[in-house]
């Protein structure tokens, strides 16, 4: 769906994004992840056509991008950074217009608009200006806008800004119904969790760099150590010796690859398993470690 | 596209908002002349103001004379340098060009939105203008002798069927000279994200025309200044009409358009949006 070689975009002095190769599968649910500043808006904003890139080539839905750009565009709906829309008029006359300013009939236009807002939970919406909406209510139009004419890829940026936990679990169901459905999701974001509770498949940027892509599965595959926790800590020390990493009190770190059979071996020499969990690294700890800070820190030199 | 443009064209309060305030300063003049009674010498206030309390149906042109140097630049300013900053600004820009929206598609469509938008607003003027006059000052009959009869510049009569066409063609010419005028704005437009900065930018390059205008060292240049040939549609109201200044200023503006629209084109279709 979204494949780049060796993208580049330098804007004056400042390399944005340097040498990157994207590659989004059909189907994915690709997070796309960074810190504040390390060219994740600019990469997306190029796959769009809005950002003409200095190196490299996109190819977005098989066409090359920007020159045939307006041949997928009508396949891609986009949200890039905040949402936006006219403020002095009602929400659904913003996606009338919006619908109008894209290719597509005048027939249907009343009945994609209102299907638009039903996805995003805003069917019931009434006559007020965006200007009056809350953040949420604007967050949820410019989704119901990226949906209109139900895109075969939906290029987000930080869709759940703005929305409470209830908003950002509605959204999230949405876009793997969606998924579900055959859409391809490609999310940037900064919030982890909601990375690692939506996507399937992870690239992340650090400085302008693709330092790792993918799968997430891959990410969180067990490190190899199991964590135990019993009240006969001492003991099962003595009897794991070599294998113990670290202790905490009744809380022990084993080099073990099968925690089954460990459990067999506490259990058979009379020791209490209290708890018993195969160690995962978290997509933090993983992001944390390939990325340094955003730009948005400023150290005195 | 040119569709969806013409919709929030009409969707706007602040473009309504503006008409309201260009018919209003003619009436202001209107009412203040009605209750003095007595003609402003020639020369002073706008043209034809001397010759409109005799008769009203000639108030449109000077309804006209009277917002064309300040208050129709600012508002044909403040529209066209809104065209794409505006959008930037909002952030609906890059919605529109996603959509997608052609870039050349759009500006196209900023370009006949400002064009309707300079004729709503003459036409406005003119219409209201034509029954203040009329309301006001009447038609004149008693001076001439024929009901809706004036006397042109050049103190022949025009019928009322001439005079109707000589008002088109002053409509005309002045779209013509708004639209040369609104393309320089509409081109600032591009070059930014705040629609404020382009609307000042183009009221700058007005007022320095103007000034130049007045400078007898300005001479060499005086032809190629876009205000210029602004006042050259009063040469309808001669008899004969004189084509001579109004086929220049044509010329000038069709030159102004052609320049400041590609330029529009070439920074706008090459242009990173980071809006």
């Amino acid at each position: 769906m979204i494949v780049t070689r060796a993208l580049t975009k330098r804007f004056g002095h400042t390399l944005a994004v340097d040498a990157v190769d994207l590659h989004v599968r059909e189907g994915d649910r690709y997070g796309f992840l960074g810190p504040n500043g390390s060219g994740k808006t600019t990469l997306v904003r190029m796959l769009l056509g809005l950002v003409y890139p200095t190196g490299g080539s996109i190819e977005l839905l098989g066409r090359p991008v920007p020159r045939r750009v307006a041949d997928v565009l009508p396949s891609v709906g986009s949200l890039v950074e905040a949402p936006a829309a006219y403020p002095h008029l009602s929400g659904r006359r913003n996606l009338t217009l919006m619908d109008a300013a894209g290719a597509g009939g005048r027939r249907d236009r009343g009945r994609r608009v209102e299907d638009a807002l039903e996805l995003v939970g805003l069917s019931g919406v009434d006559n007020r200006p965006v200007k009056a909406y809350s953040l949420g209510m604007r967050q949820r139009l410019g989704l119901a806008a990226a949906l209109l004419r139900r895109p075969r890829l939906l290029v987000l940026d930080e869709p759940t800004n703005a929305l409470d936990p209830q908003g950002i679990r509605e959204v999230r169901e949405l876009l793997i119904r969606l998924n579900e459905a055959g859409t391809t999701v490609f999310l940037s974001s900064h919030l982890l969790g909601e990375v690692e509770q939506l996507c399937t498949r992870v690239g992340v940027v650090d400085h302008g760099r693709l330092v790792l892509e993918e799968t997430l599965d891959g990410l969180r595959r067990p490190t190899g150590r199991v964590l135990v926790s019993t009240p006969d800590a001492a003991a099962a020390v003595s009897l794991l010796d070599g294998q113990l990493e670290s202790r905490d009190g009744s809380l022990l770190v084993v080099r073990h690859t099968d925690p089954a059979s460990l459990n067999t071996l506490l259990v058979e020499a009379g020791l209490r398993v209290s708890e018993m969990v195969v160690e995962r690294r978290t997509l933090e700890q993983v992001v944390l470690e390939v990325t340094g800070s955003g730009s948005d820190r400023v150290d005195a030199p | 596209m040119i569709a969806v443009e013409l919709r929030k064209l009409v969707l706007r309060p602040r473009v309504w908002l503006s008409i309201l305030l260009l018919c209003a300063l003619p009436l202001v003049v209107a009412v203040v002349l009605a209750a003095a009674d007595f003609p402003p010498p020639p020369g002073q206030g706008g043209a034809f103001l001397s010759a409109v309390l005799r008769n009203g149906s000639l108030y449109p042109a000077a309804a006209l004379a009277l917002v064309l140097p300040v208050f129709l630049p600012l508002a044909v300013a403040v529209l066209a340098g809104d065209g794409i900053a505006g959008e930037a600004a909002t952030g609906t820009l890059r919605y529109l060009l996603v959509r997608p929206v052609g870039r050349t598609r759009l500006l196209i469509a900023k370009l006949v939105a400002l064009c309707a938008f300079i004729l709503l607003a003459v036409l406005l003027v003119v219409i209201t203008s034509l029954v203040i006059g009329i309301l006001l000052f009447g038609t004149g009959a008693e001076a001439v002798g024929q009901a809706g009869a004036v006397t042109s510049l050049s103190g022949v009569t025009l019928t009322p069927f001439e005079l109707t066409l000589r008002l088109l063609g002053s409509i005309a010419y002045i779209v013509a000279s708004m639209l040369g005028f609104g393309v320089i704005a509409l081109f600032l437009s591009t070059l930014t994200d705040s629609g404020l900065g382009a609307a000042l930018a183009a009221l700058a390059v007005l007022i320095t025309s103007s000034v130049l205008e007045t400078l007898d060292a300005a001479g060499p240049i005086k032809p190629y200044l876009p205000t210029n040939f602004w006042l050259a549609w009063i040469d309808f109201f001669r008899d004969p009409i004189f084509w001579h200044s109004i086929e220049k200023g044509l010329l000038l503006q069709a030159g102004y358009v052609i320049v400041f629209f590609g330029a529009a084109w070439a920074n706008f279709s090459t242009k990173d949006v980071t809006s």
